[in-house]
Formats: C-alpha cells, sequence, structure tokens
C-alpha cells in the first residue's frame, strides 16, 4: 500500500446523487485487486479531518487508473463531488485483503445493494472469464452501472424499492430460488448491513459458501487505530480495514 | 557547511535522540506504520494501551469524527502485557526502536503486576495511563483523584526500576494538582493530554453515534485545552513533560515547547497521514536550523507570559 497523490481524470454525475471519478496512479492501480479500498483525502483541511474509505470500482491497469463510484452522503462526499478534473487529491490504497477470486469452473452469484454494487464491477472482471457469473443488483430508484455489469456476466437480475425498473422489492425477494436454479456454489455480496444479513441466513440455510463485504466507520484505515475492529464468530477480534473488509458470512455476526 | 543542531532530549533519565515520539492508540504496536516510515526513526514508540489480560473492546461504531477532530471508543482492546512482552516487543527492539509501554488497569494492583512484568523486559520506559475507570472505587477514573495519584504511582515506583511517565487525563478540575501527585509518588515524567469525554448524536436516529455512548475527544480540535494543561503543569511540577493533544504541524510542536513540553507525541494526525511524524522531525529541524537555535532544549518553557 502506498500513500500518493493521485490526478482525477474525471469527476461526472452518473444519477441523482451518484458520481463516478477517474483516479490516475500507476503505483496504487498496479497493486490493486477486487474488493479493496482507498482512503480518501478530500481536501487539503482540517476538515473533514479523516479519509474516507471508497471501493475501488475497476482497475484499469493500462490506463494506470482506478474507478470509484461514490454517493453524496454528507460533508467529505459533497465536497468530493466538486472535484474538477486535473486537480490532485491525496490516496492511500489499496488496502484492505479483497474478494477471494481463485476461481474456476463455478456458477457464481454476485449480489449488490444501493452503492455496494460499486467493487462487484472488478470483481465480476476477474471472475466471469473462468466461471458463470449470475449478477444480482438492487437499487432504491434508477439503476445504474448496468451496462458495465452486463459487459461481465452471464444473467443480470434488477430490483427496484419504488418499481422504477425491474422486479419490485428488494434484491434478496426471491434469491434463494434463483440460487437453487443456478445450482450456485458461491456467493459475493456487497451492500446495506441488512442485506448482508439476510444473504449470511440465506447462504447459511443453503449451506453455499458466501464472502460478505463489510462497511465500518474508520479513522485510519491502515490497521492501526482498532477503531473497525469487530468480534468474529470464534472471538477472536478482526480489523475491517485490514483483516477485511470482505469475509466469510459464517465469520461474521452482523449485530446492527 | 550544514550546520548541526542537537534534538535528543531527557525524559526523567529516558534518553532519546529527538523529541517526537507517537502516542499510544494511535499507532498501534508500530508495525502498522512501516509501509510508510522507518519507524526506528522516531524519538519513541508509546505502544497500544496494555491491560494484565486480552480484552476486546466495545462494539462499532467506536470511531466518529467531529469538527476538527474525532470520538474514540475502542475500550482498550489489546492482545495483554504478556502477547506483547512475547511477539511485540522483540521486534521493536530489534528494529531499533525506543519502546515506551503504555499499562491500563482496573485496580493498583493490576498496575502493579504489569510494571513488574514490564520491568524485566527490554522495553524502555512505562508511561502510566490513569484515565481508566477503578473498578474497586465505583469505576471513578484513577487520574481524577489526587490522593489515588499519589498512591498508585508510589505503589507502581516499587515495581519499577525503568523510567515511570504518568499520562494525566484532562477531565478534571485542577490538572497542576494531579501532576503534583504524580511527582510526589515518584514519577520521573509526565505525558498529557489524554482525551477529553465527548458525546456525539445522530439526529435521525436519536441516538449516540458511538456504541458506548460516549468516547475521547482526539484530534486539532483539543490542541488548546493541551497547550493550556502543559503551561499549567510547567509551573508546578519539575519533572519533564511530553506534551500531546492535536499536533499536526511544527508550529504546533514550537508551542508545546515554548509552554514546557521536553517532547511530543503525535496522535491522531497519523490516521490522516501515516508518515507525518517523520515530516514533522524534519520540519523541526529546519526550523531550529534556521532560527539559529542549536539545541531543541533551548525551546522549552521560554514563553513570555503576560
Ligand atoms: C471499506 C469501505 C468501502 C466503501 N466503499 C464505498 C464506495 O465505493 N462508495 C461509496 O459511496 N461509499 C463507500 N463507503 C461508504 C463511505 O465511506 C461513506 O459513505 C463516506 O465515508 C461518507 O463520508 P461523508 O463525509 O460524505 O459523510 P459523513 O456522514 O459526513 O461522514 C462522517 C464520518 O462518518 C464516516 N461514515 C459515514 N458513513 C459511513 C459508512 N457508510 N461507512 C463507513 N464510514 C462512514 C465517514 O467516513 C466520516 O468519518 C465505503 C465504506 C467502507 C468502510
Ligand atoms: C483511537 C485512539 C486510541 C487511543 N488509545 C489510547 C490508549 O490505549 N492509551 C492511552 O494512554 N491513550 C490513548 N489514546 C490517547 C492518545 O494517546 C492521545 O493522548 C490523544 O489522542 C491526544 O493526542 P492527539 O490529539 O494528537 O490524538 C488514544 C487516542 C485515540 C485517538
Ligand atoms: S480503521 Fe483504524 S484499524 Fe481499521
Amino acid at each position: 500500500m502506498f500513500m500518493e497523490d493521485c490526478m482525477v481524470k474525471s469527476n461526472e454525475r452518473i444519477v441523482d446523487g451518484i458520481y463516478k471519478m477517474e483516479l490516475i496512479n500507476e503505483k496504487i492501480t498496479n497493486q490493486s485487486k477486487a474488493g479493496q479500498f482507498l482512503q480518501i483525502k478530500v481536501n487539503k483541511f482540517d476538515t473533514p479531518l479523516l479519509r474516507r474509505p471508497i471501493s475501488i470500482n475497476e482497475i484499469k491497469i493500462d490506463e494506470s487508473t482506478l474507478v470509484i463510484y461514490y454517493k453524496v452522503v454528507g460533508k467529505g462526499t459533497k465536497i468530493m463531488a466538486d472535484i474538477k478534473t486535473g486537480e490532485v487529491i491525496n490516496v492511500i490504497g489499496p488496502l484492505g485483503t479483497g474478494f477471494d477470486i481463485d476461481m474456476k469452473n463455478k456458477n457464481i452469484a454476485v449480489v449488490g445493494g444501493g452503492i455496494g454494487i460499486a467493487p462487484l464491477i472488478e470483481l465480476c472482471k476477474s471472475l466471469y472469464k473462468d466461471n458463470n457469473v449470475f449478477t444480482y443488483l438492487g437499487f432504491y430508484d434508477i439503476p445504474y452501472l448496468v451496462e458495465e455489469f452486463k459487459k461481465y456476466g452471464n444473467e443480470i437480475e434488477i430490483s427496484t424499492v419504488t418499481g422504477a425498473a425491474g422486479k419490485k422489492g428488494f434484491v434478496t425477494g426471491g434469491l434463494e430460488k434463483a440460487l437453487l436454479d443456478n445450482k450456485i456454489d458461491i456467493i459475493y455480496a456487497c451492500g446495506p448491513n441488512a442485506m448482508l444479513k439476510e444473504l449470511k441466513d440465506i447462504a447459511g440455510s443453503l449451506n453455499i459458501k458466501c464472502q460478505l463485504s463489510l462497511e465500518e466507520r474508520m479513522a485510519c484505515g491502515i490497521g492501526a487505530c482498532l477503531g473497525c475492529s469487530i468480534e468474529t464468530t470464534d472471538g477472536e477480534m478482526k480489523k475491517v480495514c485490514y483483516d477485511g473488509p470482505v469475509f466469510w458470512s459464517n465469520e461474521v455476526m452482523l449485530n446492527d | 557547511m550544514t550546520k548541526s543542531v542537537n534534538l535528543s532530549v531527557d525524559i526523567g533519565g529516558l534518553k532519546i535522540n529527538n523529541p517526537i515520539t507517537t502516542a499510544s492508540g494511535t499507532y498501534g504496536f508500530g508495525r502498522e506504520y512501516e509501509n510508510y516510515m522507518d519507524i526506528s526513526k522516531l524519538g519513541a514508540i508509546m505502544v497500544k494501551g496494555l491491560t494484565l489480560r486480552p480484552r476486546k473492546g466495545n462494539k462499532t461504531p467506536r470511531v466518529v469524527e467531529t469538527a476538527s477532530g474525532m470520538l474514540n471508543s475502542v475500550g482498550l482492546e489489546n492482545p495483554g502485557v504478556e502477547y506483547f512482552v512475547e511477539n511485540e516487543l522483540p521486534y521493536l527492539k530489534k528494529k531499533g526502536v525506543t519502546v515506551i509501554a503504555n499499562i491500563s488497569g482496573n485496580s493498583i494492583e493490576e498496575y502493579c503486576e504489569m510494571s513488574r512484568i514490564l520491568d524485566k523486559t527490554s522495553c524502555d520506559a512505562i508511561e502510566m495511563n490513569i484515565s481508566c475507570p477503578n473498578v474497586k472505587q465505583g469505576g471513578v477514573a484513577f487520574g481524577t483523584d489526587k490522593d489515588v495519584v499519589l498512591k498508585i504511582t508510589k505503589k507502581v515506583r516499587k515495581y519499577l526500576t525503568k523510567p515511570l511517565i504518568v499520562k494525566l487525563s484532562p477531565n478534571v478540575t485542577d490538572i497542576k494538582e494531579i501532576a503534583v501527585s504524580a511527582e510526589k509518588g515518584g514519577a520521573d515524567g509526565i505525558s498529557l493530554i489524554n482525551t477529553l469525554l465527548g458525546m456525539a448524536v445522530d439526529i435521525k436516529t436519536r441516538r449516540p453515534i458511538l456504541r458506548n455512548n460516549v468516547g475521547g475527544l482526539s484530534g486539532p480540535a483539543v490542541k488548546p485545552v493541551a497547550i493550556r494543561m502543559v503551561w499549567q503543569v510547567k509551573s508546578a511540577v519539575n519533572i519533564p513533560i511530553i506534551g500531546m493533544g492535536g499536533i499536526s504541524s511544527v508550529e504546533d510542536i514550537i508551542e508545546f515547547l515554548l509552554v514546557g513540553a521536553s517532547a511530543v507525541s503525535i496522535g491522531t494526525a497519523n490516521f490522516i497521514n501515516p508518515k507525518i511524524s517523520l515530516e514533522l522531525l524534519e520540519e523541526l529541524e529546519k526550523y531550529l536550523i534556521e532560527n539559529d537555535i542549536r539545541d531543541v532544549n533551548e525551546l522549552v518553557g521560554q514563553i513570555k507570559i503576560y
């Protein structure tokens, strides 16, 4: 992992409140893999003080470019949305362990909810050539990134809470049947805690291996502050920023 | 012609190469920062707060950002003093790091037992964190009662041949009387400040953001409080002071030295820039050269009070 200045190659609004940013940096890009994240200093000042953790959406080695997708929710992401092409921001990365992508000839379910779909693009990209990838995406209203997902998978199913597109309801609705029909060997997921909890239960009851990407509030992101430390099912303490953010579903408790 | 300046300082018998240390709980066991800097160049590392037995700490959320600062309620998660002695300390010593072991206890006996264990090891000094709740006395922090501070320092002192630094809690009415008790009890140095008790609320859920409800405030927001307290303590005791609280620039360090700190500790700033401690060391050296100050000790306590 490195602490580097990155040049902002582009920063654009995709749908309401969702932005895509491209960052140029060779060192960080070359080391990155699916499921890892960046700690971004959104400006050069004391406010906001801490870096913001944002997942790597796509790795473009040839262009030394990392793509991120972010949702504007507060002070830090609001400042990010105003960053102009050509500006430089400081980034620490790649952080965390990422997804276990050492898979061949498997039926894979990739499940994403809300902005949690962001890291799943690079995941699908790493898996689709050697495996069958079935993608299940849940949005609140207007879907995004769907065209990208189409490039890297066999089948894609969309659900929206408002019914604006695809199936109306949550992504987990009717998922059990789909997992069985497609003879899924392993599930990968990222999204809101409630969704991850449900997936943990589904994976447990169907006895399917499942990797979940978790979120915790972080200060350092490098394993030093213990701000993100959670207790695993076997009573060990693990750092979401360092040992995760990706964990096996039977490793974590997901309390709210 | 390169001018040379003296950066070494003496904290009550603990001689360190330069006055820049890293604050307990913000620097892990040092290893976490090795990707970013050469940790052996620091004056010293104050390692993560140790307890007699391993501790799991509090539930998350444990950290939340506040205006120019942050609250934490990590709750002293650590692998216990024995694990530290066997698995972390040898590594740090091999790297040539000056190690200050930070200890926390729930009773005077626990502090004494940890001191006894650590005194036999290769760690260089002990920093006693007295911001912890005293379980036997209703959970009130040891560090808030001057008589308790005197008693605990005296007792712990008996188990130590290594330098003893007492780390003060700022959550008190009169920091001077606490510092005087620590000195009377036999402390070789004083470090301050620990975090200020605070709270933040999520107005949507009407719940505290921290799962522990309250937490310790650190970062630039606390610096004026820390500067004031170091200044007050300097006027009350004769033992050296390690100043900390919100340091993020060389100017901050000079401020601490002027009000009486002999060394400083970098805390929360490490989270934002993991190599800031060494950057500040370089800047401090440059500042001294540019201002024709041959010895960093010349700055200590040089504030001109009105
Ligand atoms: C490993 C990881 C990967 C992430 N990847 C993405 C991503 O790809 N795209 C995206 O839009 N968001 C992602 N998030 C969530 C993102 O970090 C927060 O939305 C963001 O930090 C909010 O910052 P803010 O200043 O706008 O909000 P504020 O609410 O003003 O932030 C205040 C503080 O709370 C923290 N915080 C607030 N919400 C969250 C949250 N959900 N998770 C962790 N910390 C939070 C902030 O970091 C900051 O320290 C990720 C979080 C983690 C832990
Ligand atoms: C996440 C975190 C954990 C901390 N843990 C400890 C600890 O275990 N023992 C201790 O004496 N102080 C602990 N502290 C206090 C710091 O060592 C320091 O006194 C305080 O943060 C003020 O300095 P700063 O503003 O530069 O961070 C902790 C601080 C933070 C932010
Ligand atoms: S965020 Fe600091 S240890 Fe994970």
